[in-house]
């Protein structure tokens, strides 16, 4: 099942990579989170005191953050970049690139297994894909938290789990810095009336 | 109050050098007694000056995120999360109160409200969340590759750390320590993941930017450098060497460029700031005893310098309002205390003796010949040098010529401005002072593991 797991929710980040609409890369982000709980969840009945705390912590956070992005989105309906943003195909050449460089250079780094070390920085790297190849604000936020669903996917798949103080601050940060990001994209439409972030180059030397 | 309890508990780090005062979750040392009184001292300054960038600010055009309340709230929950920096002895708590401080101050750099400010806030916000984002993975690395058993927080404590170092895979340690790097350099403004620097420090409130240039940027350094502490028996020494001078060439060589180039002043100020992690960055790498105080130093007189110098963005503005977009001009003839307040900010910061800069380089690059970085060293030494025109072009331009503008500025005003300007002089000649004695403290020999 875990096995099966780490490969849909790298398959959903590259989701997020081809797919267009906002709603649509929302919902897919929303998913990915929730199959990163299960991974938690599945490990609950074996060892409780280590994964109950960081599968409850990740449920929430899925939830809290789709709440927000969702809200965004229905604030700012008719603000999708335009047709100059890059093609899905080169995206996933990017994504691609990006994800075959670090696996293979990131060693292993003793998670209960390789799959799961490979996964996670798979993530990571579709993360950064995702921020270099997607202009609107909603989608860079989703970069982030497609690469912070490839570090939970590191924790639960560390012997014994991480500390809960860490899972719990982690998800306490990052709830933290959706909200503002949020308050970002709602300013930046009202200002400059898009959340594509090709508009934001008035800074130049 | 909260500046006198910060600079107390520098004060007992200070003390304590040689024997850390640690508890439950606490380190207060030396090196952190350093940041501490860093961190106590520019946040002061940025509380003080904030009433008047404030009144200034009511009469500027644009923007929601404008309120007094907002504003105080912000500053000193991020003034608040830069204090626990260096006291908090675990990187995985670390890396928590750094991304605290993302969150706290992205709000404050768009505060202004305008189309620029906005533009500065998101890219800050997105590139260091990203970059801390990857430091986390660094850190769940680190923490996979240790011994296993129960979930414990203290496993990530730096003396646990440092404890379990000699035990820990070489390779995989490496690589942890190089995903952690990149990801800190993004907030530290380290080239080449430095892109919000300038933008987030031209466009912030000067008392914001004071505290982003002069005391977050090398507090986030400070986590880098105790992470290269802690896990020292386990890395290769010439390997971390070569990544911190490698950063701190790249930074040097990047901020130079536009130094030279004319300039609004905080933009100026912001890619000084680059070049000044540049110096801290290469520091760190040579890492023997004149480098490491050397380092100490640049960090103490670099914060004071850049305090005062985003502190005169404040009068500056009302005198040539333009000087937002464009170099100042004319300065010397428009006021003498803000010449006086930006000509000691910009001649410490180009490194002109008695600056502690001036010490600080010179140790540094003393400490680079001494480990035998011959070539390197002579690269930084030509950079800095190269820095140094840019501050000369830069003081030619604003202190000579007829003013583009002239607004007659309150009597006030020019006794705070005196008055800061005297204080940080004092300031840096006592940080300048005791550059001959830190080489051979205590508090360098920590910094060092005791090796000359």
């Amino acid at each position: 099942m875990t096995t099966g797991l780490i490969w849909v929710i790298v398959a959903l980040g590259l989701g997020c990579v081809l797919m267009r609409r906002r709603s649509v890369v929302v919902a897919l982000v929303g998913v990915q989170s929730l199959c990163v709980a299960a991974l938690a969840i599945a490990l609950v009945p074996s060892r409780p005191s280590e994964f109950l705390p960081a599968a409850l912590t990740l449920v929430l956070r899925a939830v809290v953050i789709v709440v927000l992005l969702v809200i965004a989105i229905r604030r700012t309906r008719h603000a999708l970049p335009g047709g100059e943003e890059t093609v899905p195909f080169s995206r996933l050449v990017v994504a691609g690139a990006i994800i075959a460089a670090l696996v293979a250079l990131i060693p292993a780094f003793g998670l209960e297994s390789r799959l799961a070390e490979r996964g996670a920085v798979a993530l990571i790297a579709t993360g950064l894909a995702l921020l270099v190849t997607r202009r609107a604000t909603v989608m860079q936020v989703v970069a982030l938290l497609v690469a912070e669903n490839g570090i939970a996917v590191a924790a639960v798949n560390v012997s014994g789990g991480l500390p809960v103080a860490v899972e719990l601050g982690v998800a306490f940060d990052l709830v933290l810095v959706v909200t503002v990001a949020v308050v970002f994209h709602d300013r930046i439409f009202d200002m400059f009336g898009t959340t594509d972030t090709r508009i934001l180059r008035g800074l130049r030397d | 109050m909260c500046a006198a309890l910060i600079v107390v508990l520098a004060a007992i780090g200070l003390v304590h050098a040689g024997t850390p005062a640690t508890g439950p979750g606490y380190v207060i040392d030396g090196p952190g007694g350093v940041f501490l009184a860093v961190i106590g001292v520019v946040g002061l300054i940025s509380a003080l000056i904030s009433p008047a960038y404030l009144h200034d600010h009511r009469r500027a055009r644009t923007g929601a995120l404008r309120s007094r309340q907002l504003y105080y709230a912000g500053l000193y929950l991020f003034w608040a999360a830069l204090v626990a920096v260096p006291v908090v002895n675990n990187l995985g708590i670390a890396w928590l109160v750094v991304e605290a401080t993302t969150a706290a101050s992205a709000l404050m750099v768009a505060f202004a409200g305008t189309r620029n400010a906005l533009e500065a806030g998101w890219k800050y916000l997105v590139l260091t969340s990203v970059g801390l984002t990857v430091a986390l993975m660094g850190i769940v690395m680190l923490y996979a590759s240790g011994p296993h058993g129960a979930a414990t927080l203290s496993a990530l404590d730096w003396s646990t750390l440092a404890h379990q170092a000699p035990h820990l895979d070489q390779s995989t340690t490496l690589a942890a320590f190089c995903v952690i790097l990149a990801g800190l350099a993004t907030k530290v403004g380290w080239a080449p993941v430095h892109n919000w620097l300038p933008d987030a420090h031209s466009e912030a409130p000067p008392p914001v930017s004071a505290l982003l240039s002069a005391a977050l940027l090398p507090t986030v350094a400070l986590v880098a450098w105790r992470l290269d502490e802690a896990l020292r028996a386990a890395l290769d020494a010439r390997a971390v060497q070569a990544i911190f001078i490698g950063f701190g060439l790249l930074s040097l060589g990047v901020a130079i460029p536009f130094l030279w180039k004319s300039l609004a002043w905080k933009r100026f100020l912001a890619y000084s700031s680059l070049e000044h992690m540049g110096v801290i960055a290469f520091g760190i790498g040579i890492d023997n005893r004149w480098a490491t105080a050397g380092v100490l130093i640049h960090v103490a007189g670099h914060a004071i310098a850049k305090a005062l110098g985003f502190s005169m963005a404040i009068p500056l503005l009302r005198y040539q309002p333009a000087a937002s977009q464009r170099a100042p001009r004319g300065i010397a003839r428009l006021s003498r205390p803000l010449s006086v307040g930006m000509g000691v900010s910009l001649f410490a910061l180009g490194a002109v003796p008695p600056s502690p800069l001036f010490f600080s380089e010179a140790l540094i690059l003393f400490g680079g010949f001494v480990a035998g970085q011959v070539v390197v060293t002579s690269i930084a030494a030509v950079l800095l040098a190269m820095g140094f025109i840019g501050v000369a072009h830069m003081a030619i331009e604003a202190f000579a010529g007829a003013p583009f503008e002239r607004r007659l500025p309150g009597s006030r005003t020019a006794v705070w401005i005196s008055g800061l300007a005297t204080a940080c002089t004092v300031g840096l000649l006592a940080v300048a002072s005791i550059a001959y004695v830190l080489p051979y403290s205590t508090l360098a020999a920590a910094l060092t593991g005791g090796a000359g």
